[in-house]
């Protein structure tokens, strides 16, 4: 069968692979570089679960194609902590509660990081419009909206003052953090 | 006594305070293992071909092509689960 080969930065690190050209990214990302973070729910751009930054712009992954994104960055769930330090949404998702079974999680905090990216201060219409495109089914909007509004809170600081947060491990200071 | 001295302190954590969740650190990562994402040595990938007709009849398969395609072991057809009780749906 016919491949060709595609270049592309992933998680900063440039990739090459020989490739179909009937291959879609997400299964670029999941069996070719085993980036298993991203996931496939609805294989049809419905739910999101594969939703991941090209160029800095969020795209399912599970409707392009991946001799679509030669040349292109890539962000997926597992580029987005600093090293140890987890993303402040991804902590937020955690102190706030944001999942339960985690599978529209990658996703969900993806495309929260575009929203925030374009919208540092967004409303709760806002938020909730931004990411109409991922449905989670078991945890519900409310927590996510809250760990979403947390985490531009605290993007919102950090911009402010030049000083790196630090990770939240203890749960009484990540109360206070979604009360302040 | 007063109402504070009923709460525990955040230090302490128990009543009036939430529990943070040990599982979320790896699905906050995408690095939460589901069934779709794991490889096995010898595994096998299943597609189940169904029929693009919402009203017929299926006189008869032919799996040839399919067969022909590189890394394809096996075509299972309905025939083979005759009498297994598995459920063909006709």
């Amino acid at each position: 069968m016919t491949t060709q080969k595609v270049h592309l930065t992933v998680n900063g690190e440039a990739r090459e692979a020989e490739v179909e050209p009937r291959l879609l990214l997400v299964h670029l990302l999941r069996d070719v570089f085993t980036l298993t973070g991203t996931h496939i729910g609805c294989d049809t751009s419905n739910c999101g679960a594969c939703t991941i930054l090209v160029d800095g712009e969020s795209a399912k992954s599970c409707t392009m194609l991946a001799l679509s994104a030669e040349g292109r960055e890539i962000t997926t769930i597992e580029g987005l902590a600093d090293g140890a330090t987890l993303h402040p949404l991804q902590q937020a998702f955690w102190d706030q509660h944001g999942l339960q079974c985690g599978f529209c999680t990658p996703g969900m905090i993806i495309q929260a990081s575009w929203l925030l990216a374009r919208n540092p201060d967004p409303s709760e219409a806002e938020i909730r419009e931004g990411i109409a495109g991922n449905l989670c089914r078991c945890t519900g909007y409310v927590n996510i909206v809250k760990a979403i509004q947390q985490a531009a809170g605290e993007l919102s600081a950090v911009a402010a003052a030049p000083v790196v947060a630090a990770e939240t491990i203890d749960p009484g200071a990540a109360d206070a953090a979604a009360a302040g | 006594m007063a109402a504070d001295a009923l709460q525990t302190t955040p230090e302490v954590g128990g009543m009036g305070h939430s529990v943070k969740r040990k599982e979320d650190a790896r699905f906050i990562q995408g690095r939460g293992e589901y069934i779709d994402d794991l490889v096995l040595p010898g595994m096998l990938w299943l597609d189940i071909v169904r029929s693009p007709y919402a009203h017929a009849r299926i006189k008869g398969i032919d799996a040839t092509e399919a067969l022909a395609i590189p890394g394809v072991l096996a075509v299972r057809e309905p025939t083979a689960y005759v009498g297994t009780g598995a459920t063909t749906g006709g």
